[in-house]
């Protein structure tokens, strides 16, 4: 019985493991449960050319801005120099860093909260010396900044925008005019003449 | 041939897998594993203790990952009190799992206890280490890894003391288990590589070295100065990065024996290492290669225990042998009234540490609400800032959408292979210009000027949004003269950078006839 378990046990589990392997190689059902996560060995799927990290910001009632990432008790960094919320690239849990501020801190009542995206591109990241040696020009960094979130003061979502490489990836695909005449042909446009119609 | 060979092509499939999982063997890999893994482990999930309340908890920010999968409902977040008593019960069940007490029941603890905290957090902790951690764990849990270098067996050697002793050196009395979870271990290792390659083989940027070129500039990770200094030679990149993707397609195939593991094991320590180095891993690298302890044989550990005796006895230092227990040390013995049964104190001594725990996070108060002066206050933001960070998103400059730009002779890969800014009459001068995605459909310039800055050459390109690279090819004839002159890149009408190159005269001269 102890061996049959144990067969039991070498193939299962091997089983398991060949299902997240096929299952990856052919891209199906990658992300159908949790537990494919365990399963799917991901590890190098998207670096871009550009660093990203997020900043959280509170506009109080009487207008004033106020930091609520990190909160004022300090930031876990979880890996090297950054903050825990730099890391939430797809900007899923961060309103919740925002509320647990809210939550543990006093404050004013505050009206809106906003979730804002810092971009620059990484070849800025070089250290000087290496820069000196590879560029003539100087460096000079320019940080963009892209609001992935608005939130009212108790947490309620009024604004969920896509990630700032999208947003500028949008932008290089939509600067097409015959695509943009393409898309508004296959548009059904209902034409609407509200002034005729008020003054009927 | 030999008799071993001989008996072993003899085997049929069915026996062959039989003495593959289920060959008896002191568990030394497995408990090497044991003792390393879970210290490892504790690196990162200490500094997360104080914090536990904030990123595993309800009371906090946690980031779940089932919320990431759309499982919503799957596991409960529990509350910032029971988060902090479970992640003191997982501390001391990775320590008591290393030390091997109640070895079985710590390792199961600290694999639940492990995965579920992970789990609470996607953000900042669950990683694909931690995966293999857990899985690793789950699989020492299976084994026998207690059976040797454990408090478990010496407490059953203490129990069942063999007569006579054993003879110093000769370890015969070792206990044997059936070798299937360090098989299932071997084959884990093994799949997450070959599963690491399906991920690479399905990124095609991984192979013209752009997505390692970015990933050795990001700063998400520890310090990782030779990655930064390497990223400016992604020929070197993409060569490495082909080492590596045939590595770990091979490694479950080869690694099993003779040179195949010894260059799999190999390879697999190099590449580890050039993590660190490279890209500022630190976790990773130590659960992979503390893992790798599931390669080390019975015959191994013997082939070191015996060269380790012969330098001892060639230095001529020698360990005492083993005294009996002096009468005095009898009178320290723990009078019976005293004596707990060995599993009550176990679970009295996880029951106070979580106790005691619980009880240091309370003081430690980490969200300060209980400081005299009451909870923090917010911290303000200069308005000017914060107007410009939520003002509608700006355009990418145009100097933002390239990255490099080089210049050489030779393209390996379409890569650039070598930099230089010297040609001799009669050279081909290849230019290449990296760029950063996203961009837009662009018209590249890449014009040649003279020393004074007049144009000597105009060359110009559509560079679509989907390339990463573009290259420029100068024919430096003897049209030009020897001197220096300059590169000058453009788009939209702007310059975005320029490098001077020297045209030296070729040196061989035409023979008459």
């Amino acid at each position: 019985m102890k061996r049959w378990l144990t067969h039991l046990t070498i193939v299962a589990y091997l089983g398991v493991l060949s299902w997240g392997v096929a299952a990856h190689a052919v891209s199906y059902k990658v992300g159908a449960h949790t537990s494919m996560y365990f399963i799917v060995w991901d590890m190098f799927c998207g670096w871009a050319s550009h660093a990203s990290r997020l900043q959280i910001i509170g506009q109080g009632e009487s207008g004033k801005y106020y930091e609520l990432g990190p909160g004022p008790w300090g930031q876990f960094k979880p890996f090297g120099d950054i903050g825990r919320r730099h890391y939430d690239a797809f900007g899923v849990h961060i309103p919740r860093m925002a509320i647990n501020c809210l939550k543990h801190t006093k404050h004013e009542p505050m009206v809106r909260v906003y979730v804002v995206e810092e971009c620059w591109p990484k070849k800025y990241n070089l250290p000087d010396r290496v820069w000196r040696q590879r560029h003539n020009e100087p460096k000079e960094v320019q940080h963009y900044y892209h609001v992935r979130h608005i939130m009212t003061g108790d947490g309620q979502l009024l604004q969920v925008n896509a990630h700032w490489a999208a947003y500028q990836n949008a932008l290089c695909v939509s600067d097409n005019p015959r695509l943009q005449a393409d898309r508004r042909r296959g548009q059904p446009v209902m034409t609407a003449t509200p002034r005729q119609h008020s003054a009927n | 041939m030999t008799m071993a060979q001989a008996n072993a092509d003899s085997l049929n499939l069915r026996q062959r897998l039989s003495r593959f999982f289920y060959a008896e063997e002191v568990p030394f890999g497995l408990a090497i594993i044991r003792i390393l893994m879970p210290l490892v482990l504790l690196v990162p999930m200490l500094p997360r203790w104080p914090v536990a309340r904030e990123l595993f908890s309800s009371d906090g920010a946690a980031a779940p990952l089932w919320v990431n999968y759309g499982n919503l409902s799957l596991l409960p977040v529990l509350p910032g009190t029971v988060i902090v008593a479970l992640h003191t019960a997982l501390i001391f069940c990775l320590i008591a799992s290393s030390i091997g007490w109640r070895t079985r029941i710590s390792l199961a603890g600290a694999t639940i206890l492990f995965t579920y905290i992970n789990m609470c957090d996607s953000v900042s902790t669950i990683t694909k280490y931690s995966v293999i951690a857990s899985h690793v764990l789950l699989l020492l849990t299976l084994s026998n890894c207690g059976g040797i270098w454990s408090v478990d067996a010496w407490l059953k050697r203490r129990r069942n003391p063999r007569k006579g002793g054993t003879p110093p050196g000769l370890r015969v009395d070792l206990p044997k288990f059936h070798s299937w979870p360090r098989r299932l271990m071997q084959l884990f290792i093994g799949i997450v590589y070959f599963g690491s390659a399906v991920t690479k083989m399905h990124t095609p940027e991984y192979f013209n070295g752009e997505q390692l070129q970015t990933w050795l500039l990001s700063n998400v990770n520890y310090q990782n100065p030779v990655g930064e200094f390497l990223a400016v030679y992604p020929a070197m990149l993409v060569l490495s990065g082909y080492i590596g993707i045939v590595w770990e397609v091979l490694f479950v195939f080869l690694g099993w024996k003779g040179w195949g593991r010894i260059s799999m094991i190999g390879l697999g320590i190099v590449f580890h290492l050039m993590t660190t180095l490279m890209l500022g891993l630190y976790i990773f690298p130590a659960v992979c290669l503390a893992a790798y302890f599931a390669f080390l044989e019975e015959r191994d550990v013997r082939k070191l225990s015996l060269l380790f005796r012969r330098w001892r006895k060639k230095i001529g230092w020698s360990r005492r042998s083993r005294q009996p227990v002096p009468a005095s040390a009898a009178g320290l013995r723990v009078p019976p009234a005293l004596k707990f049964p060995e599993p009550a104190l176990y679970g009295f001594v996880i029951l106070a540490t979580v106790v005691a725990g619980m009880e240091l996070e309370h003081q430690l108060d980490p969200y300060g609400i209980r400081r005299p002066e009451g909870p923090y206050t917010l911290k303000e933001i200069d308005p000017a800032l914060v107007q410009r960070m939520i003002a509608p998103t700006q355009p990418l400059r145009v100097q933002d959408m390239f990255d490099t730009f080089h210049i050489g002779t030779k393209l390996v890969g379409g890569l650039l292979f070598d930099h230089t800014q010297e040609f001799r009459q009669g050279e081909i001068a290849v230019v290449q210009v990296g760029m950063n995605t996203p961009h837009h459909d662009m018209w590249v310039e890449c014009n040649l000027h003279d020393a004074n800055n007049n144009i000597i050459d105009l060359v110009g390109q559509v560079v679509s949004r989907e390339m990463y690279r573009a290259n420029f090819y100068y024919n430096l004839t003897s049209a030009l003269e020897a001197g220096e002159y300059d590169l000058v890149l453009k788009s939209a009408g702007q310059e975005i950078t320029r490098r001077r190159i020297t045209l030296t005269p070729d040196t061989v001269r035409p023979v008459a006839n």
